[in-house]
């Protein structure tokens, strides 16, 4: 079973999104064999109510809930985020998508913390981009600013009941770096669509220092072309059980399978 | 929606090449040997993706690059090219600032063979300067490959100040019409859609898609500007995102058997020297 852990329905407000709706994302997912994908909404990456964009999700997303799990976008400095919170909760929305350089905050704000617990109490992933494009083609009115994997295994390690999805991300490939030990003793995963599989192998470094199980498969659609990330897993030198894993099985296990959607018969 | 895979990459029934990759020197240390191993990972790279010729240009080639500089870093591409007859071949890089840039093209392109003249970030590619260089490669029928970008952001604007990007091309271009030039990774992490601005009416510039951003409409974007005839497969060491970005393009096959690889045999084909 594949499973993309980074996918996006919306628009973008710097740049054209072709495959944007529900019905789009899916003909793709199809194509290759995508059994589901873990949406969040581009929209919400720069709306100042970033809601909004979760309300449009959930209407895009309705009548496919069997396909897609919903990241719900939540500011903790905008009001009434609680609020918010509990809505995309009621709507079965599976995951929490957080953007602290877009959004104006830190993940060691005591806000940020509050909402990290409540969303780890409600059983939900945390998950953090750590760009939403490359800073070098940054529109004018964009950021430059990129999450580092230090903050978010700090994140990880002060909220040691949360799961963390790191997507976007590069490892480290320092093999005998402290941030290793860190990273095994926290729930961190790390989503794989900027990595490599040739070359610096980057995605086997991570499997052999982070092991297979932290290691997840995203496409980053429909910002990025999808068959960088298949590539990748076609050049992977590694087991088809760890494949297998890294396809599907990891982030089946983090959402909490069985699914919560009855009309799914898998 | 169409999406191609490795497999209609290894039925192509020619060479599949990439016009611009990196080999390096060991222990990254420019005086240096070739890295023997990277050098032997590039071929098996490019089995797994069914790429059959590497075009090489030694990694080092950032800063002021006096000519003992780039002439050891030719030396490592000759290294490479050498130790893999049959799938690699060398381009030569110059600080076309340097006073004996010319000599080591010239022995280079002309007296071993390398496919023609790589740039990097040293000079913009209209700086009067660089004008006998374009010339000369006009006159050899040999291709000059430019290191390119627009970048927005502040750090890479102050580290690469004379970075050139499309409009630099373009003007070298209207300057000298018969050098074909190759803008380097339009993927390459500046604005991509600023480029193809530039790129419509510069027929003469070609451009390799190497490059870590994999935009999702970039080929089709700029298989509309300008057309697919001046597009070059490339990874620049980006393996799978510039593959993917190839596979995925809305191309026909004779476009798409152009772009990877046909478009480039040709213009190594206008070799006159």
């Amino acid at each position: 079973m594949i499973i993309d852990v980074n996918a996006f329905l919306g628009h973008y407000a710097f740049r054209r999104l072709r495959h944007n709706r529900a019905s789009e994302l899916l003909a793709i997912m199809d194509h290759f064999g995508i059994v589901r994908a873990c949406v969040a909404s581009a929209d919400a990456i720069l709306y100042r109510d970033s809601h909004m964009g979760n309300v449009l999700l959930r209407e895009e997303t309705l009548p496919h809930s069997e396909r897609f799990w919903c990241y719900a976008t939540i500011n903790p400095a905008y009001a009434e985020w609680r609020h918010d919170l509990r809505q995309c909760l009621a709507w079965g929305f599976k995951g929490l998508r957080l953007y602290p350089k877009h959004h104006g905050y830190s993940l060691q704000d005591p806000e940020t913390a509050r909402l990290i617990e409540a969303a780890a109490e409600a059983g939900l992933p945390v998950s953090i981009p750590v760009r939403v494009e490359d800073p070098r083609q940054r529109h004018w009115l964009d950021i430059e600013a990129t999450v580092s994997i230090e903050e978010v295994l700090a994140a990880a390690e002060r909220h040691r009941i949360a799961t963390f999805i790191l997507t976007e991300s590069v490892p480290p490939l320092q093999p005998d770096a402290a941030i290793w030990a860190r990273m095994r003793r926290v729930n961190l995963y790390l989503e794989m669509s900027r990595m490599t599989a040739v070359m610096e192998n980057s995605i086997g470094f991570l499997i052999q220092h982070l092991g297979e199980d932290r290691v997840l498969f995203g496409t980053g659609l429909p910002f990025k072309t999808p068959s960088a990330s298949f590539l990748k897993m076609l050049a992977l030198d590694a087991p088809d059980e760890a494949k297998r894993k890294v396809f599907g099985e990891n982030t089946r296990h983090i959402f909490g399978e069985p699914p919560r959607y009855p009309q799914n018969k898998e | 929606m169409r999406y191609r895979t490795i497999e209609d990459v290894k039925r192509l029934g020619h060479p599949v090449i990439d016009c611009h990759m990196h080999v390096r020197s060991e222990r990254g240390d420019p005086a240096g040997g070739l890295d023997i191993r990277h050098c032997d990972q590039i071929i098996e790279a490019n089995a797994k993706l069914g790429i059959t010729l590497s075009c090489v240009i030694d990694l080092n080639v950032t800063g002021p690059q006096p000519y003992e500089m780039f002439h050891r870093a030719n030396d490592r591409a000759a290294a490479a090219a050498a130790r893999h007859p049959n799938h690699m071949r060398a381009w030569c890089f110059v600080n076309p600032g340097d006073p004996r840039a010319m000599e080591e093209i010239e022995q280079r392109v002309r007296d071993e063979n390398f496919i023609g003249v790589k740039l990097y970030n040293q000079h913009r590619l209209d700086d009067p300067m660089l004008d006998p260089i374009l010339d000369r490669c006009a006159v050899w029928g040999v291709p000059v490959l430019s290191h390119a970008g627009r970048p927005n952001d502040a750090e890479t604007r102050a580290r690469q100040p004379k970075i050139s990007d499309a409009s630099h091309f373009a003007a070298a271009a209207r300057k000298h019409p018969g050098t074909m030039i190759i803008e380097a990774h339009l993927g390459g992490g500046g604005d991509w859609e600023w480029a193809l601005k530039y790129l419509r009416d510069a027929p003469s510039v070609y451009v390799d898609i190497a490059g870590s951003v994999v935009d999702e409409d970039m080929m089709d974007r700029t298989v509309a500007a300008i057309g697919a005839e001046r597009l070059l497969f490339a990874t620049d060491m980006t393996y799978e995102g510039s593959m993917a970005k190839a596979l995925d393009a809305e191309l026909s096959n004779e476009e798409f058997s152009g772009l990877m690889g046909r478009n480039f045999q040709r213009i190594l084909a206008r070799r006159a020297i």
